[in-house]
């Protein structure tokens, strides 16, 4: 080049600067490491996406609405772990796409503008709506939840620095594979067979009950040894549910099925509640939610179902201390062993086999026979707890030292 | 629209400077207009309802200016300085309602224990440049320095986007002879090459090393915000990664305006030069924010009498003009005493000078001399920095107790093993070797980087040097490292290609908005 060639010099800069931008985008756009465009994965290249759970909450919501499933499924990591999209009910037997929008960590208000995410951007059919029983369900300004599902990404995912190192440690992470964090439909894969789940759990528990006043192991044992606390129904304290309101407002005389499920928990994660006296609420908020469901259903063809899966059962109370567990990763986040389960329930799949509306796994929540279910599900407890001493010791080695009543005090005996 | 963003690089860019060298070639002043409605749009990228308040301050300068002209010709001085007052009222009420209203309802809550309040007011972007420059202006047509009287070289001098909206502070006597003269209207590959290079090194700067550095100054500063005791170390590390930060993000700023500017021919003003190799704080002042420096030392510093009333009265007026000017930054108490802390800085150093001469020290003070002054002036910015950067003054103050060693020293716990017995000495001297949430051992490599770029390399002009890269730029008389003096040869064309790929890679990690932005 000459040395006064500025035109010369201009070119190769400009030229040079979009080649390398254009090599890296391609680059990045074939080894697609989140699965942001959807490219088919291919074993030994990019199969493996090691990537894909740092940048969830900006790659669901575009393969969401690129794809259009027929069926979705929302939540937290709960139901991002224990719902599988490929489950019949929800793919009409292979026939249609569905999707797990799960996102680890979202609390009421992230999915809330989730669900009316998926309302506004898809035509689904089937909604999964998983949440935790909580007295309030607030309606929300989804304006910056909005914002950043509908943001133009596809210049990060080519050329930013974060895309570039997924792409290489996708390429590097073929062989030997690591493990995937996600299947193509979605559904966080987090871990199996932890041989640390107890630790976790102690852990769990240490954090929530540790400073809590409120919590006693003698109020746990009164709660099995004393008469079943009659369940308080009073509706003249006010609850916000102005956010229940909008998503009726939204489903209603659109053909969609949506399930809101409250989410179940493993025994000892359930009975944290009756140490510290919140049993009771998860019930009221039940009763709540379904008494407003009834009053204000949502027009045909739209279908609302709120669902409770709770129970005492051996599906419930894996031990957590050997490591494999079929049903639970631990003790709030169940496998989709169970939530396959909870899937048929729901859908109707298997009618035949179909247990009791009332005293069966899984309990479709209406105001009126609610009380009913209550008194059987304590009677459940109950029974399951004193015949299961191996259950009580787990939740004994869980619950920290000062909770408990005596610091030596693990036995079944002393119920 | 930000200078860090696609849209920006790919899209309006080119756009506007294409159709104004197609306009160009037809009529300058349709390409003039062009430029000018380009800007305009460019300002109204950010908030379109704001471009009625710059056009409206525009047309109302222009007019008074006209006014002010005229009554000078018709000699009457008199009125012409009462349209004077008026312009410089009108400026300085616009620009005190949108930026200091909050400010100052609140203050006067406080003091009087009233209740008084007003609906949070949005700054509009770049009120506070333009409303300087318009103010310059007035100034000098009063003055009889005024030349030109084309209201849309006028416009394009106010709105030209390069400059609109964090400066540099333009004037208008540098910048519309550039828009009347022919040249500026006909396409040259000198320019576009020196211009592309010298924004791809301004983007270079901001989106990998000042945004790079960002997240460990935010750190340590929002938790001194939320009241959290911030070790020696922690303190440090925060600060000087402010410091890094803002001389980076305003360094590439500046050079990124300077680079656009010059694509379309007209050279601004330097606004930044190596501050940090300021061998005092006057010498700081010469070389960070040059405009401003100016503006305020030509329509602030003098006009109140600069050094020709006596040595205290001097005194007076350089806080006066210091603590206006922090003022000038931000509607917060952290700003004025930014700007006291300058100037009480800058009185120290003038009485020094001043005992030095009385006593008569004249020598210079050699190699080792110059890097103690160095480090001091340095010094003495990092700490006044910390006020700058604090959303509080509690939040400062904690830094600076931070810093002073209230809180002792934390070292992350893998030192410990890593230095062996020196380590195990520090433990017993009271370190304590523990893994803090305000600091990352990555910070060190951000700072020894960051420090030898900003005290050991040539500026972008110095690298420029051979190619006019700023109007006022004064080539040093003894030039070093003459290697990385650019040329447009292949070889620094490939190392260019790295610099912009690399600028634009980073872009994409989160637009950010620059820090003089607020201002």
């Amino acid at each position: 080049m000459n040395k006064a060639n500025f035109k010369g010099y201009s070119r190769v800069l400009l030229i040079g600067a979009a080649l390398l931008l254009g090599i890296t985008a391609t680059f990045n756009r074939v080894v697609d490491p989140f699965q942001y465009f959807g490219n088919p994965r291919i074993s030994g290249f990019n199969a493996v996406k090691s990537k894909l759970r740092y940048f969830e909450r900006e790659v669901k919501p575009v393969v969401v609405k690129r794809e259009q499933p027929e069926a979705v499924i929302l939540g937290s990591s709960i139901a991002d772990i224990g719902f599988e999209p490929l489950h019949p009910a929800l793919t009409r037997d292979g026939q249609a796409t569905s999707y797990n929008f799960g996102l680890a960590g979202a609390p009421w208000k992230e999915n809330l503008c989730t669900l009316e995410y998926v309302l506004a951007n898809t035509d689904a059919k089937r909604i999964v709506f998983g949440m935790v029983a909580q007295p309030t369900m607030p309606v929300e300004d989804c304006t910056q939840n909005f914002a950043a599902m509908n943001k133009d990404r596809l210049l990060e995912v080519l050329v930013s620095p974060q895309v570039i190192q997924s792409s290489l440690e996708t390429l590097r992470n073929q062989s030997p594979p690591v493990p995937q964090t996600h299947t193509p439909e979605g559904r966080y894969l987090y871990f199996r067979n932890d041989p640390r789940v107890e630790d976790r759990a102690r852990a769990f528990f240490e954090a929530n009950l540790r400073g809590n006043t409120t919590c006693s192991e003698d109020r746990l044992r009164h709660s099995l040894d004393g008469p079943t606390e009659p369940l308080a129904l009073d509706t003249s304290t006010p609850s916000d549910l102005s956010g229940l309101a909008r998503i009726l407002t939204q489903v209603s005389g659109r053909d969609i099925q949506l399930r809101i499920v409250l989410y179940p928990y493993h025994v000892v994660g359930a009975e944290a509640d009756y140490l510290c006296d919140k049993a009771q609420q998860r019930w009221f908020v039940m009763y709540r939610m379904a008494r407003y469901i009834e009053q204000h259903p949502p027009a045909p063809p739209a279908s609302v179902e709120l669902w409770d899966f709770q129970g005492y059962g051996s599906l419930f109370a894996e031990p957590l201390g050997g490591g494999v567990l079929t049903y639970w990763q631990d003790t709030i986040h169940f496998n989709p062993e169970l939530g396959d389960r909870m899937l048929d329930a729901m859908f109707g799949v298997d009618e035949k086999n179909a247990s009791d509306p009332l005293t069966g796994f899984g309990y479709r929540v209406d105001s009126v026979t609610l009380t009913t279910r209550y008194q059987w599900l304590m009677d459940q407890r109950r029974t399951f707890l004193h015949t299961h001493p191996e259950t009580w010791d787990m939740l004994m080695r869980l619950i920290p030292p000062e909770v408990q009543r005596s610091q030596t005090t693990t036995k079944f005996e002393g119920l | 629209m930000l200078f860090n963003s696609y849209t920006f690089i790919l899209g309006y860019l080119p756009i506007t400077f294409l159709v104004f060298f197609a306009l160009a070639q037809k009529s300058h002043k349709i390409a003039a207009v062009w430029l000018m409605l380009a800007s305009l749009f460019f300002y109204g990228w950010w908030g379109p309802q704001y471009i009625l308040l710059l056009a409206a301050s525009i047309l109302v300068n222009f007019g008074i200016g006209l006014g002010i002209q005229r009554r000078l010709r018709a000699d009457r001085p008199r009125q012409a300085k009462g349209m004077l007052v008026l312009g410089i009222t009108v400026n300085l009420l616009l620009l005190g309602y949108f930026k200091y209203s909050n400010f100052f309802i609140h203050n006067f809550n406080f003091v009087l224990g009233t209740n008084w309040g007003i609906d949070d007011i949005i700054l509009p972007l770049g009120i506070s440049f333009y409303t300087f420059t318009q103010i310059a202006y007035l100034v000098d047509t009063a003055q009889g320095k005024v030349r030109e009287y084309n209201f849309v070289h006028y416009a394009l001098f106010v709105t030209y986007f390069p400059h609109l909206i964090a400066g540099p502070i333009l004037h208008h006597a540098e910048m519309m002879p550039q828009f009347a003269r022919p040249e500026t209207y006909r396409m040259r590959w000198g320019n576009i090459a020196v211009g592309l290079t010298i924004f791809f090194i301004g983007l270079f700067k901001k989106t990998v090393l000042a945004d790079g550095i960002a997240t460990y100054s935010s750190i340590v500063f929002d938790a001194a915000a939320a009241g959290t005791a911030l070790p020696f170390l922690d303190a440090w590390g925060g600060a000087l990664a402010y410091t890094l930060r803002l001389y980076f993000d305003f360094s590439g700023y500046c050079d990124m305006a300077i680079g656009i500017s010059r694509l379309f021919g007209i050279n601004l003003p330097l606004n930044f030069d190596s501050p940090y190799k300021a061998e005092n704080i006057s010498d700081f002042w010469r070389r960070w924010h040059m405009t401003l420096s100016r503006f305020l030392r030509e329509y602030l510093y003098i006009p109140l009498g600069g050094n020709r009333k006596g040595g205290a009265r001097r005194y007076v007026n350089l806080l006066v003009t210091m603590l206006l000017g922090g003022l000038w930054h931000g509607a917060n108490w952290t700003f004025v005493i930014w700007g006291g802390l300058h100037g009480l800085y800058l009185v120290v150093n003038h009485a020094w000078q001043s005992f030095r001469q009385r006593l008569g020290w004249n020598q210079e003070g050699g190699r080792a001399g110059r890097i103690v002054a160095q480090a001091l002036t340095f010094l003495a910015v990092v700490v006044a920095w910390v006020f700058f950067r604090a959303t509080s003054i509690d939040a400062a103050l904690i830094v600076l107790k931070g810093m002073a060693g209230f809180n002792g020293i934390e070292m992350p716990f893998k030192w410990l093993a890593k230095w062996g017995a020196a380590g195990n000495w520090l433990l017993l001297h009271g370190v304590r070797f523990h893994d803090s949430p305000t600091f990352a051992s990555g910070l060190l490599y951000w700072i020894v980087g960051g420090l030898a770029i900003v005290w050991l390399a040539p500026n972008t002009q110095q690298i420029m040097e051979w190619f006019d890269p700023a109007l006022n730029y004064r080539p040093e008389p003894r030039p070093s490292m003459l290697w990385l003096r650019w040329r447009p040869t292949m070889r620094w064309a490939l190392a260019s290609v790295v610099v912009a790929y690399f600028g634009m890679l980073y872009m994409s990690s989160g637009f950010s908005e620059f820090i003089y932005f607020q201002f």
